[in-house]
């Protein structure tokens, strides 16, 4: 089983490492495991500082994470990204993939936020 | 023609024109890739077979990975079944683009596909059933493993997947 900061590495090494058998897949693949990883990083957290939170829709989850987190900019941010890659994780009708610039900055969010829980 | 707006190829494939589309992707550092672009549903497809047959990821790497694309080929084809449907019995493509957006996710999208109404969601896996316990059984799994690292047979779901696509392709 891969921990949080593995999910995170695995996926900046899919976007970030050419080849031709990723071409192509390598946006959806890195958003899935992005969102995976903050979605698994939370749900340790609220297990710690609120449990049954992570029981509740991570909309829920989103809109107490500022009070909770100790970092309202970061909480905001990691928000901000959960939609992002939500968004890049399901088939909307003429949507292009996220860019690598869009995932390079969602992924830094998620990076810290993993950080920051498993000093938690 | 070079464009950026997904409501070109839509059409040109609804329709059945004669195209030949590429995809281009542009990873960091601008390492460009272009690659063939095949109907969404056959697209997703395929990228869950290459995932599991030609990359060299780790297992765990895949089981996270797979169902999500498994689960955008399932979202592809709903997407089509609507807008067909809907354009068939006349209404504009804003009233269509407005259902999809408000569809949302799979099962909403499964529940406008099968009964026009995205509220019936709770009525979906029985329908899915009707096909047989392994459609309700496909959708589930792309569903929930689109979250979490998933421990099941992973070339067993692309095939039920593919299935499944192929009987909502026919609706």
């Amino acid at each position: 089983m891969l921990g949080h900061a593995d999910v995170v590495t695995a996926a900046r090494n899919l976007m970030e490492r050419t080849d031709p058998a990723t071409a192509g897949l390598w946006p959806r693949a890195t958003a899935l495991l992005a969102r995976q990883a903050l979605e698994s990083a939370l749900d340790d957290f609220w297990k710690v500082r609120a449990p049954g939170m992570e029981q509740c829709s991570m909309r829920a989850q989103l809109l107490c994470l500022p009070h909770y987190l100790g970092d309202e900019e970061l909480a905001e941010r990691a928000s901000y990204a959960w939609a992002g890659l939500s968004r890049a994780c399901h088939q909307h009708p003429y949507e292009l993939p996220p860019t690598s610039a869009e995932l390079t900055g969602w992924l830094a969010t998620v990076d810290q936020l993993v950080n920051l829980v498993s000093a938690t | 023609m070079f464009t950026h707006d997904e409501r070109l190829p839509e059409p040109v494939r609804r329709l059945g024109i004669e195209s030949r589309m590429f995809m281009v992707t542009r990873r960091p550092g601008s390492v460009v890739e272009v690659r063939k672009s095949l109907d969404p549903v056959r697209a997703h497809i395929e990228d869950a077979l290459a995932l599991v047959h030609t990359t060299d990821l780790p297992n765990p790497v895949l089981r996270r990975t797979v169902p999500g694309f498994c689960r955008a080929a399932l979202e592809s084809a709903f997407i089509g079944v609507i807008r067909r449907r809907q354009l068939l019995a006349g209404k504009t493509h804003g009233e269509v683009d407005e259902a999809l957006a408000k569809g949302g996710k799979l099962t909403p999208l499964a529940a406008l596909a099968f009964f026009d109404d995205r509220e019936r969601g709770s009525e979906v896996m029985a329908r899915l059933n009707k096909y047989g316990g392994w459609a309700g059984d496909a959708f589930k799994q792309c569903n929930e493993g689109a979250h979490k690292e998933y421990a099941g047979d992973l070339q067993g779901l692309i095939n039920d997947t593919e299935k499944l696509a192929e009987r909502l392709q026919a609706l």
